[in-house]
């Protein structure tokens, strides 16, 4: 069982062809996909200051932690994966509802959405 | 042989352009723009979703996220009606954030994909194996969780909905006092 489970994630025990590795897609590569696009939303966050892009960064980074979370749910062989994605799905659909409406109450008063202009709670 | 090679090609051909497309996000500077190309990346990582074998997130993801939520936020964006963002000028600020974003891309690699594969031996599988997908279908199978064990987290997220709705409307009211005519949005 254990040796079956390494060899089903990231296939590791396969020497010779170098193109059935290659070709061979595993959970690895998906987990992977998600961390890098996960990293590139990070970046987008911490570097950009408009708001809107911010927001665009966010959804960017829920994308990759839905991949990776469909990507364990079939390799664990469960559902539970994929019925998290829907409600991340869910409350994501809320949050950019809630967020764009709350984006331009601050535009009407502040007439900028670059994040570091936006200080009205300083004191 | 054809059949074993499409799924890799199109794995590499969609994760290539899914990466491509996040990073001209955070490289546009038009907000416009950096929407438009986040559109074509939830396309490809909904080829990603039906790669993996769930037919279902992936409709929904063309749906909610490359459909309602991104035409929200063109919407929005059109409204602000926004300059450029200007070029960065904190250079030591944009210096620690790709510092950060690097620490964090080499350990969530190295915990994920490295230690993934020694940690996770002898854990529990379920039972909802390929074999079974393949006979009663993935949209059946998730329908059959999600309506029984998760029925009460469902009709939850139907209240998250309708609560934020509510908020909406009352962000869009509370500006019709100050400036008219921008009611739409609560709509």
């Amino acid at each position: 069982m254990p040796k079956e489970c390494e060899k089903r994630f990231l296939q590791p025990g396969k020497k010779g062809n170098k193109m059935d590795q290659i070709l061979n897609i595993t959970p690895g590569h998906y987990i992977s996909l998600s961390v890098i696009l996960f990293c590139i939303g990070a970046a987008g966050v911490l570097l950009r200051r408009n708001a809107i892009v911010i927001f665009l960064c966010i959804e960017i980074m829920l994308n990759a932690v839905n991949i990776a979370l469909i990507t364990f749910s079939r390799y664990f062989d469960q559902s539970r994966g994929e019925i998290f994605v829907f409600f991340v799905m869910a409350v994501a659909a809320a949050e950019s509802a809630i967020g764009l409406a709350l984006l331009i109450v601050v535009y009407k008063q502040k007439k900028t959405i670059d994040v570091d202009e936006i200080n009205l709670l300083k004191g | 042989m054809e059949i074993t090679i499409v799924k890799p090609v199109l794995f590499y051909i969609f994760s290539s352009l899914a990466i491509a497309t996040a990073l001209m996000v955070i490289i546009f500077r038009n907000p416009l723009y950096s929407a438009t190309s986040l559109v074509v990346t939830f396309f490809s990582i909904a080829v990603i979703f039906i790669l993996l074998g769930s037919e279902f997130i992936a409709v929904m993801q063309v749906l909610v996220y490359a459909g309602a939520i991104m035409v929200l936020v063109i919407f929005v964006i059109m409204l602000l009606n926004l300059k450029n963002e200007a070029p960065i000028k904190n250079l030591l600020r944009s210096f620690f954030a790709i510092l950060i974003t690097g620490i964090l891309f080499v350990s969530m690699m190295f915990v994920l994909v490295k230690g993934a594969s020694e940690n996770l031996e002898g854990a529990k599988r379920g039972v909802i194996t390929e074999a079974v997908i393949n006979e009663t279908g993935s949209i059946e199978v998730f329908s059959m969780a999600l309506f029984s064990e998760y029925l009460i987290p469902f009709e939850l997220a139907s209240l998250l909905l309708t609560a934020a709705i509510i908020g909406v409307v009352i962000l869009a009211k509370g500006m019709r006092k100050k400036v008219s005519s921008t009611g739409e949005k609560g709509k």
